[in-house]
């Protein structure tokens, strides 16, 4: 055994002198070929066994694809108001997209799991058809995001790069309902409306049981968006420069579960992309509300730089909220909510809530395999204030974490 | 002794570690393969001749529409080398990678070499194919790929049209019904021409094969013997675009690079390379060497459909003509 290895260890010593022929012949470009092809990654190929079924020649079905996300994420909060921190599965979901008739017809169905996986089925997400006659006009029945918050809730978590969404647009009460929405590009303008049931359920509450989490009943309030926005791209000579403007009305009732929170959001948005840089500008303005949910502004600004394109990515993000009142803000659930916030003396429903908030995050992204599947890395410090008064929360949430979809 | 060997082990990966040789992508379509291998190997000469830099060229190749739209989806081409200019506009257009006048950038409105659409049929050609109604008869089988998805399929199909509106007189149901007729007879829509080649020549699929002309040749040369090219009486003249991605070029360093790649891709010595390869060259010395290969064709230009913009969205957006005779 010692021998075979000196022997080869005497090999590898003469192959040293081929070695530095072969670095010098490669730094001189003299043996190699100058056409590499980009062939297929083992990733590709893995993430391609989810595609079930293809046929483009099928009259019927041309694809059917499964569907399934995972994040998991540890936090670890400091604060001035005490301390918190642990591991979370959350956001697991499964599913499947279908395109059918010309691909001109679109089904998506996904279930989620509880936080933590103790209800493996915990309703629908996104359950809906999409009817698409072409590249510039769809239509959308079924359990789906209403529009609204272009940036912070229509693009995907998996596409986010901060671990949560913004302070201002968490405290709206937004969520999936079951809907009809009509979007269209004419002339370049971007445009949207629709109808949201406010009786629909987001999850089963515990039940784990088909029935309880699904479009609801439809006998609830209503709400109703309208959205228009353009891409400013050629104008600003970058590569995109997408500004929107959206709004949302809500004929709340008592029994509504989702959109119950105000009568009127309106979000404004403007993503910019050049080169290394992004930055997502969002404003939000919500009033109606009873309560402590009364008219609150707020806004964030996100920009990411690129530090090894399509690997390494920074993220920074600056958010202010502010309300009309003594308790219209809260603080975040994930996870400033973990530590003991006390209620503001004399004034119900203040658990959690003051008048301003404050919060910067700094992070880095790193893609393994694109948003399918990469690492997430953060801290962000945060501060709910309460004027006159001492502060809700102060401290700093550190996160780090992965994200793996296909 | 063994310190000496570490020695050059560790001068070895420092020289391997400085062996960064400049990169660039090329983003293709489908038939350009075997051209571009050859013209990668010129190139890295001459830049190299040139500027003392060693330079390797990542190839991707693919239906062009579909190409087009990886590149809009984030694929980090420095040079699109596409079938059609129509692709190349739609990523100006949606991505803003590059100016909306990339055209007037090169010579010849970008396009460094044409070529055409030809018909390829199994040797001896039983069916007696030899122009565009054989290709409607019962029981033939003709390969083409999907228009939607591929450059040389959405040639085919205008080539085919502009055909069977002269033969209409201009009677719009009658030139549609030629072609729903002539799709009828396409048992398989490939997303790339690589992709019927393959099924034409390999899997023995279909009687004739609508074919890019540089892509007839390379069949006849890898399969002597098994096919022959037949010209039909009209077709259409390909002018397959370049241009430098520019905002890409620019984030990679590769602007200068770029640049010349597509412009060298105008010099006697690529040309030499197109015409070898089945391109007909700019070039007229170049032309005129390998005219043997190009057989005077009666072409219809991109024109008569109003432009790449106009025929897209006319015959191959969602709703167009396409979609119409195309019902399985």
């Amino acid at each position: 055994m010692q021998q075979s290895f000196k022997h080869a260890h005497r090999k590898h010593n003469l192959k040293i002198a081929p070695l530095l022929t072969l670095a010098l012949a490669s730094q001189l470009g003299a043996s190699e070929t100058a056409t590499e092809y980009l062939d297929p990654t083992p990733y590709d190929k893995i993430w391609g066994l989810a595609t079930l079924y293809k046929d483009d020649l099928n009259p019927i079905l041309q694809e059917f694809k499964l569907r399934g996300r995972y994040h998991g994420q540890y936090h670890d909060v400091h604060a001035d108001q005490g301390d918190s921190g642990g591991w979370e599965d959350r956001r697991s979901r499964f599913g499947f997209d279908a395109k059918l008739f010309d691909k001109q017809l679109e089904a998506r169905v996904d279930f989620q799991s509880n936080d933590g996986f103790t209800d493996f089925y915990d309703g629908l997400v996104d359950a809906y058809l999409k009817w698409k006659p072409n590249e510039k006009f769809a239509v959308t029945l079924g359990k789906t995001k209403p529009l609204v918050a272009y940036a912070d809730w229509i693009s995907s978590t998996n596409e986010t790069p901060a671990f949560e969404r913004s302070q201002i647009f968490n405290q709206l009460g937004i969520n999936r309902a079951t809907a009809l929405t009509v979007e269209g590009d004419t002339g370049g303008v971007l445009w949207q409306a629709g109808i949201y049931s406010n009786d629909t359920p987001n999850g089963t509450g515990g039940s784990g049981a088909w029935g309880d989490g699904e479009f609801g009943e439809l006998n609830g309030g209503y709400a109703v968006s309208l959205g228009a926005g353009y891409n400013f791209n050629h104008q600003l000579d970058v590569e995109k420069a997408l500004l929107r403007l959206d709004w949302l009305h809500s004929k709340r009732e008592a029994t509504d579960v989702v959109l119950n929170r105000y009568d009127d959001i309106i979000s404004t948005t403007f993503q910019l992309k050049e080169g290394y840089w992004n930055l997502t500008a969002e404003a939000f303005a919500a009033s109606g509300g009873d309560g402590v949910n009364g008219d609150v502004f707020g806004f964030y600004l996100q920009p990411t730089y690129d530090i090894i394109p399509d690997k390494l990515q920074l993220v920074g993000r600056y958010s202010y909220t502010t309300g009309d009142g003594p308790a219209r803000v809260q603080a975040q659930s994930r996870y400033e909510r973990e530590v003991p916030i006390k209620k503001i003396p004399g004034v119900p429903g203040s658990s959690n809530r003051g008048d301003e908030y404050q919060a910067v995050y700094l992070g880095a992204q790193y893609f393994i395999y694109g948003n399918k599947l990469k690492l997430m890395a953060g801290a962000e410090w945060a501060r709910l204030s309460r004027e006159g008064r001492p502060t809700g929360y102060d401290g700093i949430t550190t996160l780090a974490g992965i994200r793996f979809s296909f | 002794m063994k310190t000496s060997s570490f020695a050059t082990l560790a001068l070895s990966l420092l020289l391997a570690g400085f062996n960064h040789a400049a990169e660039l992508l090329n983003v293709s379509y489908d038939p350009t393969r075997e051209f571009y291998a050859e013209f990668n190997e010129a190139f890295a000469a001459h830049w190299k001749a040139k500027t003392g830099e060693a330079v390797k060229i990542k190839q991707s190749h693919g239906g062009s529409g579909k190409q087009a739209r990886s590149v809009i989806d984030g694929l980090k081409a420095d040079v699109v080398t596409l079938a059609l200019s129509g692709d190349i506009d739609v990523i100006a257009d949606k991505a803003n990678l590059l100016p909306q006048d990339w055209q007037a950038k090169l010579p010849n409105n970008s396009s460094p070499y044409t070529s055409t659409i030809v018909f390829v049929v199994r040797k001896g050609n039983l069916k007696g194919v030899k122009d565009w109604p054989d290709l409607v008869k019962p029981g033939i089988k003709v390969i083409t790929p999907n228009p939607k998805t591929s450059g040389g399929a959405r040639w085919n199909y205008l080539a085919a049209w502009a055909y069977a509106s002269r033969k209409a007189g201009g009677d719009l149901a009658k030139t549609k019904e030629f072609l729903r007729t002539l799709y009828q007879n396409v048992p398989v829509l490939d997303t790339g021409a690589r992709g019927s080649t393959t099924t034409f020549a390999q899997r023995g699929i279909g009687d004739v094969f609508l074919s890019w002309e540089n892509e007839a040749h390379l069949i006849e040369k890898e399969f002597p013997g098994t096919t022959e090219i037949v010209i039909p009486s009209i077709s259409i003249l390909a002018e397959p675009p370049v241009a430098v991605v520019e905002k890409n070029a620019k984030k990679h360093g590769t602007e200068a690079l770029a640049k010349a790649y597509l412009e060298f891709l105008y010099t006697p010595e690529a040309q030499n390379i197109a015409g070898k390869h089945f391109y007909r060259p700019r070039d007229k010395a170049a032309l005129a060497k390998w005219s043997q290969n190009f057989p005077k064709i009666n072409l219809v230009t991109i024109a008569e459909f109003g432009g790449w913009s106009k025929a897209q969205s006319t015959h191959f957006a969602n709703g167009g003509t396409f979609d119409e005779i195309y019902r399985k």
